[in-house]
């Protein structure tokens, strides 16, 4: 690798974009080649500054870190997101993951192991911090609750099942055709394991499905 | 039978035909003819005896023997039938018939049919043998023998003159006799002769007949045109009637006569109108029709004689039942009289008139008097003489009768007609009198002008000459007593003004309830010695014949009174439906009273009882009125006052007015001392008031009271009822009290006094109940009001008690309100809240008002102190007396209670979501019987606590979490500041050695940055440390303050913040210190994450009170009216500064940063 890693930072403290910036000066194969405070920066940066790497806060005003992972997903496929956050909660490692970020790390590591995480990233290998990793397999190991598979729309459905709607109402609610719902309904029930409607309702109260 | 004796062939010669004719042509009678004739025929014709039979006048076919001689009378057959022998027969065959041998013809067989019997002889005709009349009378063939035996032959000759057969002449022969022609040519010529003399008597008879039938016809013309005459000139029916009684007098003979007319077609009675010859005195002045002789005329309709009155009334008139008339042609003849159909021969009457008739005349002729087919009278004709009365008598005295009929009947009818005119306007007058007086009766003029009236128009209509009205005495109309209430012409000082019931002839009238009638008072004096009036029973009225002697006690003055009245006539005068006395009408003259009198003096007397009806009625219509205007006046007062007081005091007042009394007065029920005391009172002096309080039982009041009915005493002096003490001091004679009753329940008593006895009659009565009613309606509104008042004030303290209540969030203050308020609205002594605590079991004093501090410095414990389920329920809490209540026995309590002098109190638990809190109490120092409203306001207050506590303990909850929420955001906010902090720190400072090799210089700044690192962390750390500990918040001066947050923030960003504040020292109140600190706090904030400003500035300024702090920035701004006050923590900043009374300003614009600026006052004492 010739080239040294193009780095973008995404944090809306003024000091932590200080101290990683005073990191990339002394990381020679990394170049600092933008800094943003908010989401909606980083993704003009995006553009601008093609950066290899990003590092993203997770927890920011407005465009929240996750929603400009997969932004930035979306828009620069080429671009590697590293996760840097303060908090690691389970949500959070899920959400930024599925966004698209490649590593998870928090605020407490070390200059070395951040560099490591740089150059993994740039070659497609992720890194994740600890604390991440055991949530994740805990996550992992955990039996699947019932509903877990359930898409938005499918839990739109059952929501409106559990409020006792009959399939004509939950059409008209949603806006879409009977057989529309019918084809929802179904595939709920076969998710949860559900022999009825009821049945369904139950499990869906039961493992707090709906809100 | 041999030849005629010569002497008879001589004897009928010239000069026995010259006697013939000679007595033929004289005027003698005819009986004396005929007697002449047989005994002439005896001598001329030689027979020993004759009959002469003629017919029967009224009967031509049979023969009566009219005269006859010689002949014994059992032989001689009376009457004898036409057409048979023997005497019969030659008046049909106009032959001579002879029964040559009687024996011999006696002898044969009769046969039925007289041609039979006959054989011709030529000259005459033979009977040969009996015939038919002897075989239908047996007695005849006995006679025929007997006559037989006596004359041997007979010859029977026709009475024939001018072709008229009158009868015929029988010459009987004692021995057999030869008749042969010659006998029969003397016979016949003889038989002629006498045929023609019985002719010419007659018809001279008849022509003497006719002369006197013309006398009659004239004499009646006469008398009737005398008649006439008068009856043209007058119309007077009296003098109509006297002439007709002179003239029939003349016409008829009789020495006296007397015309009787009945009142009316029906009448039963027959009044004498008119006589002629006799007295009154003797005159039967009224026949009752069927009583012989005239009434039984006039029943029977026909002329009636009595022709021996003595002989008629020879029987025994006691034993004489039934009156006995015989039929003659055309009348009847009273044989006997029976007494029962008599009224004149009525038992018991001294002398039965009849009697004193038959002395003076001894023959009677009574003629009804008919007209159209109605008898309406008779007339009676008297003779001195007993004698008899022929038909044509008879006859010329109905004819005269009928003819002077319709003169009398015209003047009759002329004098009723006049008679009925007069009555019209009799009638007229009084119909004019009479309503005359009803309008009089009916108006408004006093009593005494309307008993005037009555007896003047008596007088007018009645023609009574004076008058007077007498009345049963109120008070003495119980023992029957009379007084006269008005009177009229009456000579006054031989009047009575007093009359028992009973007495004399007004007396009389009351007692028996009908019209008494004196007509002649000198006549009715009582006799002394009979007490019992002789009374005639009328139709209308009594008739008092003698006046019971009245008792010596009282006199009316009888004798006296009848020097100027003759006749009275006292008529009963009855006022719904009882008599209460009588109008009486005095004549100067005798009078017969008729049913029209009576009738108009009892309309007189009803019109009079009317009028006293009137009077009374009006009189109490005008007591009635003025009652009403009593009530309406005391309902104006009563119902004008809404207090007791005044309601009461006005009824007295309206009492005392309307009854006249002297004294009235209201006693109330004391429910507390169950005593009546003075409500109010009006003419009672102040010291009798103040004795008024009656013990149960005592006094007419208190039994008022018991039973709940009016008492009227009239004469307190005598009554062991009374409560002497005051009516003696008052001088009280008479009273009446009634109750008042309120919902039913006896409120008080109500009464009038008076100082002179009083008859206190119902209107009295009635008016006190009616006022005690309406007081009751008044004091039930009093009540009711106040009652309403209270309400008011109590709803009016409990609103107030809510507002003070939820005044405050705070709980102390809630519980401080409530004791208070409680003081305030029960007028309670001492006034407590105690908060329970479940896990201590306790009840501690949380506030309390009055109580001595000893009294309120431990908790009570359940168990020890009191039972939880006897003062924690969810009831109130009631004590009565707390010297005895079993709750309040444990010892501690007691204490207390004795301490604090406690007799009565009132708790209530205090329930805040539906769990116990606490006990809320109020107590009193005086004896106190805690109402049912004094409950209610405990148990509300209680209530409203419990919810004020609720809402107290949620804000504190509610301000708990929010503040906990807001430091937990800040401690987080601060957290992740310090933790970015400390990473980017420890990158530098891993950096930093490496840098140090390359740059140097670049390092030394580094190094400088990571100083500043580390020191805005500890800033944080301790702004950290801050918000864990608040209390450090207020202790830290507030420079201090500022200075650490500028550095915290300023660690955090490239942001230079320049800290200017007062050295003051002078700490400021703790919630300013906070509120200025969070202000500035979230100043910083928004300037460090929003601004993209490079400098900031703090100002803290004080200046005496007041306070400014300003934080400024050189950021991009935002312009203030787009931005939501939510953003940014603006409105929190506002709020914070109001919430400490600060005033907040922001100001920013686009690209020209912000500015802010707090400005506290100063703390208001």
């Amino acid at each position: 690798m010739t080239e040294p890693t193009r780095v973008m930072i995404v944090d809306d403290h003024a000091m932590v974009r200080s101290g990683l910036a005073a990191f990339l000066s002394v990381a020679d194969d990394c170049v600092l080649v933008g800094e943003a405070a908010s989401g909606a920066e980083a993704l003009r940066l995006c553009d601008q500054a093609s950066p290899d790497v990003v590092l993203m806060d997770l927890v920011m005003p407005g465009m929240d870190g996750v929603a400009t992972t997969r932004a930035i997903r979306e828009r620069f496929p080429g671009v590697r997101v590293i996760a840097l956050t303060s908090f690691p909660e389970d949500r959070l490692i899920q959400d930024v993951l599925e966004a698209g970020a490649i590593s998870y790390l928090l605020k407490n590591v070390s200059a070395d192991e951040l560099a490591r995480a740089i150059r993994a990233a740039r070659e497609g290998r992720s890194t994740l911090a600890p604390e991440a990793a055991q949530a994740l397999i805990a996550r992992a190991t955990q039996p699947k609750t019932p509903g877990h598979d359930l898409s938005a729309r499918e839990r739109e459905v059952l929501a409106l099942m559990v409020l006792g709607l009959r399939n004509p109402e939950i059409a008209e609610r949603l806006v879409v055709g009977r057989s529309t719902v019918k084809f929802h309904v179904s595939s709920i029930l076969g998710k949860l394991g559900a022999q009825s409607r009821t049945e369904a309702v139950a499990l869906a109260i039961q493992h707090r499905l709906v809100s | 039978m041999g030849a005629p004796p010569a002497d008879v062939e001589r004897g009928f010669s010239a000069e026995g035909l010259r006697d013939l004719l000679a007595v033929v042509n004289s005027s003698r009678g005819i009986d004396e003819i005929l007697d002449y004739l047989v005994v002439q025929a005896q001598h001329v014709l030689g027979s020993d005896a004759v009959s002469l039979y003629l017919r029967d006048r009224d009967d031509p076919e049979t023969l009566r023997v009219k005269a006859a001689h010689g002949i014994p009378t059992e032989l001689l057959n009376p009457s004898a039938p036409v057409g048979l022998p023997i005497a019969g027969l030659p008046v049909t065959t106009r032959r001579s018939v002879v029964l040559a041998d009687h024996v011999a013809a006696n002898a044969r067989p009769y046969t039925e049919r007289v041609e039979d019997q006959v054989e011709e002889r030529g000259a005459f005709l033979e009977i040969t043998r009996p015939g038919p009349f002897t075989a239908t009378h047996p007695e005849q063939q006995e006679l025929n023998q007997r006559m037989a035996a006596r004359f041997r032959t007979i010859a029977a000759v026709p009475l024939v003159a001018h072709d008229e057969t009158y009868g015929s002449l029988v010459l009987y022969y004692a021995a057999a006799h030869a008749y042969g022609p010659d006998h029969v040519d003397i016979g016949l010529a003889f038989a002629h002769q006498a045929a023609l003399a019985i002719e010419n008597a007659r018809l001279r008879a008849q022509a003497e007949q006719r002369l006197t039938e013309i006398e009659r016809r004239r004499s009646v013309a006469e008398a009737l045109r005398d008649l006439l005459t008068v009856v043209n000139s007058n119309h007077d029916l009296d003098e109509i009637l006297a002439e007709v009684l002179a003239q029939s007098r003349r016409l008829l003979g009789n020495e006296a006569s007397v015309v009787y007319l009945r009142d009316l077609d029906d009448s039963d009675i027959l009044h004498a109108r008119a006589f002629i010859g006799l007295e009154r005195a003797n005159l039967a002045a009224e026949v009752r029709v069927g009583s012989p002789t005239t009434g039984l005329a006039v029943h029977q309709q026909r002329t009636l004689v009595c022709e021996d009155l003595r002989a008629a009334l020879s029987e025994d008139i006691a034993r004489a039942s039934d009156t006995r008339v015989e039929d003659a042609a055309g009348f009847g003849r009273v044989v006997r009289m029976g007494a029962q159909t008599d009224p004149d021969l009525e038992v018991g009457q001294p002398r039965p008139r009849v009697r004193q008739l038959v002395e003076r005349f001894r023959a009677v002729v009574a003629t009804p008097l008919m007209s159209r087919g109605r008898v309406f009278g008779a007339i009676t004709l008297y003779y001195a003489q007993a004698r008899a009365f022929s038909a044509e008598e008879v006859d010329l005295a109905r004819t005269f009768v009928d003819q002077a009929t319709q003169a009398i009947e015209n003047a009759r009818l002329h004098t009723e007609l006049e008679h009925r005119m007069r009555e019209y306007e009799r009638r007229r007058r009084v119909a004019e009198g009479m309503r005359d007086l009803l309008a009089s009766v009916n108006s408004t003029r006093s009593l005494d002008e309307v008993l005037d009236l009555v007896l003047a128009q008596a007088s007018d209509l009645l023609g009574s000459d004076a008058g007077s009205v007498l009345l049963l005495d109120g008070k003495e109309g119980q023992q029957g007593v009379l007084t006269v209430r008005a009177s009229r012409a009456l000579v006054s000082e031989i009047m009575p003004t007093r009359l028992r019931v009973g007495t004399a002839i007004t007396g009389l009238a009351v007692e028996r309830g009908r019209p008494v009638a004196v007509s002649d008072l000198t006549e009715a004096l009582p006799i002394p010695g009979t007490p019992e009036p002789s009374i005639q029973e009328r139709p209308a009225y009594l008739r008092l014949v003698r006046i019971g002697e009245p008792p010596p006690e009282s006199q009316p003055r009888l004798r006296e009174v009848a020097r100027f009245y003759r006749a009275i006539l006292a008529v009963p005068l009855a006022i719904r439906g009882r008599i209460q006395g009588a109008v009486t009408l005095y004549y100067r003259h005798p009078r017969d009273f008729s049913q029209e009198d009576v009738g108009l003096a009892r309309a007189f007397a009803d019109q009079t009882a009317l009028a006293m009806e009137n009077a009374r009625l009006h009189g109490q219509a005008i007591q009635r009125s003025r009652d009403l205007e009593a009530l309406y006046r005391a309902d104006e007062v009563l119902y004008r006052s809404l207090h007791l007081d005044q309601v009461l005091q006005a009824l007295v007042d309206v009492a005392t007015d309307v009854l006249e009394a002297d004294m009235c007065s209201v006693l109330v029920w004391d429910e507390r001392h169950e005593r009546l005391i003075p409500g109010a009172t009006r003419g009672f002096r102040p010291e009798v008031v103040a004795q008024m309080s009656h013990a149960p039982g005592e006094g007419i009041t208190s039994r008022v009271a018991m039973t709940g009915q009016p008492i009227a005493v009239e004469d307190a002096i005598n009554d062991p009822r009374v409560a002497h003490r005051i009516t003696d001091a008052e001088g009280i004679r008479s009273l009446l009290h009634v109750p008042i009753k309120v919902n039913g329940e006896v409120f008080g008593v109500f009464g009038v006094n008076y100082r002179q006895p009083r008859e206190l009659s119902g209107a009295e009565e009635r008016v006190l109940l009616a006022l005690a009613h309406r007081a009751a309606v008044a004091i039930e509104n009093a009540r009711l009001y106040t009652e309403s008042e209270q309400r008011l004030h109590e709803l009016e303290a409990l609103y107030r008690a809510d507002e003070t209540l939820h005044r405050s969030l705070r709980l102390n203050d809630v519980l401080r309100s409530l004791v208070d308020v409680a003081t305030e609205v029960l007028r309670a002594d001492r006034t407590s809240v105690h908060i329970w605590d479940p896990q201590r079991q306790e009840l501690a004093v949380a506030a309390s008002n009055g109580y001595s501090p000893e009294s309120v410095s431990f908790a009570l414990s359940s168990g020890e102190d009191f039972a939880a389920e006897e003062l924690m329920g969810t009831n109130v809490v009631v004590v009565a007396d707390a010297a005895t209540d079993p709750r309040l026995a444990p010892p501690r309590l007691r204490e207390v209670i004795e301490r604090e002098g406690i007799r009565a109190a009132l708790a209530s638990p205090i329930i805040v979501a539906d769990q116990a809190f606490g006990l809320f109490s109020v107590a009193f120092c005086t004896p106190h019987a805690p109402s049912k409203e004094e409950q209610r306001v405990v148990q509300a207050l209680a209530q409203r606590a419990g919810l004020a506590i609720q809402n107290a303990r949620l804000f504190e909850q509610a301000q708990q979490v929010a503040t906990a929420e807001e430091r937990q955001r800040l401690a987080r906010e601060l957290h992740d500041a310090v933790t970015q902090t400390l990473f980017s720190a420890s990158l530098i400072a891993e950096v930093v050695p490496r840098l140090w090799e390359r740059d140097p210089d670049q390092a030394r700044l580094r190094v400088e940055e990571l100083r500043r690192l580390t020191r805005g962390a500890l800033a944080e750390m301790r702004t950290l440390l801050l918000e864990l500990r608040p209390a450090a918040l207020v202790e830290t001066p507030f420079g201090q303050l500022l200075g650490q947050l500028a550095e915290a923030t300023a660690s955090r960003t490239t942001l230079a913040i320049d800290v200017r504040a007062d050295r003051d020292e002078r700490p400021l109140p703790a919630e300013v210190q906070i509120g200025l600190y969070r202000i500035a706090q979230e100043a910083l904030n928004n300037t460090a994450k929003h601004a993209g400003a490079t400098r900031a500035e703090v100002h803290f300024h004080r200046r005496g009170t007041s306070v400014d702090l300003r934080v400024n920035d050189d950021g991009r701004g935002f312009d203030a009216s787009s931005t939501p006050p939510g953003h940014l923590g603006l409105s929190i900043m506002g709020e914070r500064a109001r919430a400490i009374g600060a005033r907040f300003r922001l100001s920013s614009q686009v690209g020209a940063g912000t500015r802010i600026h707090v400005h506290w006052r100063g703390a208001r004492t």
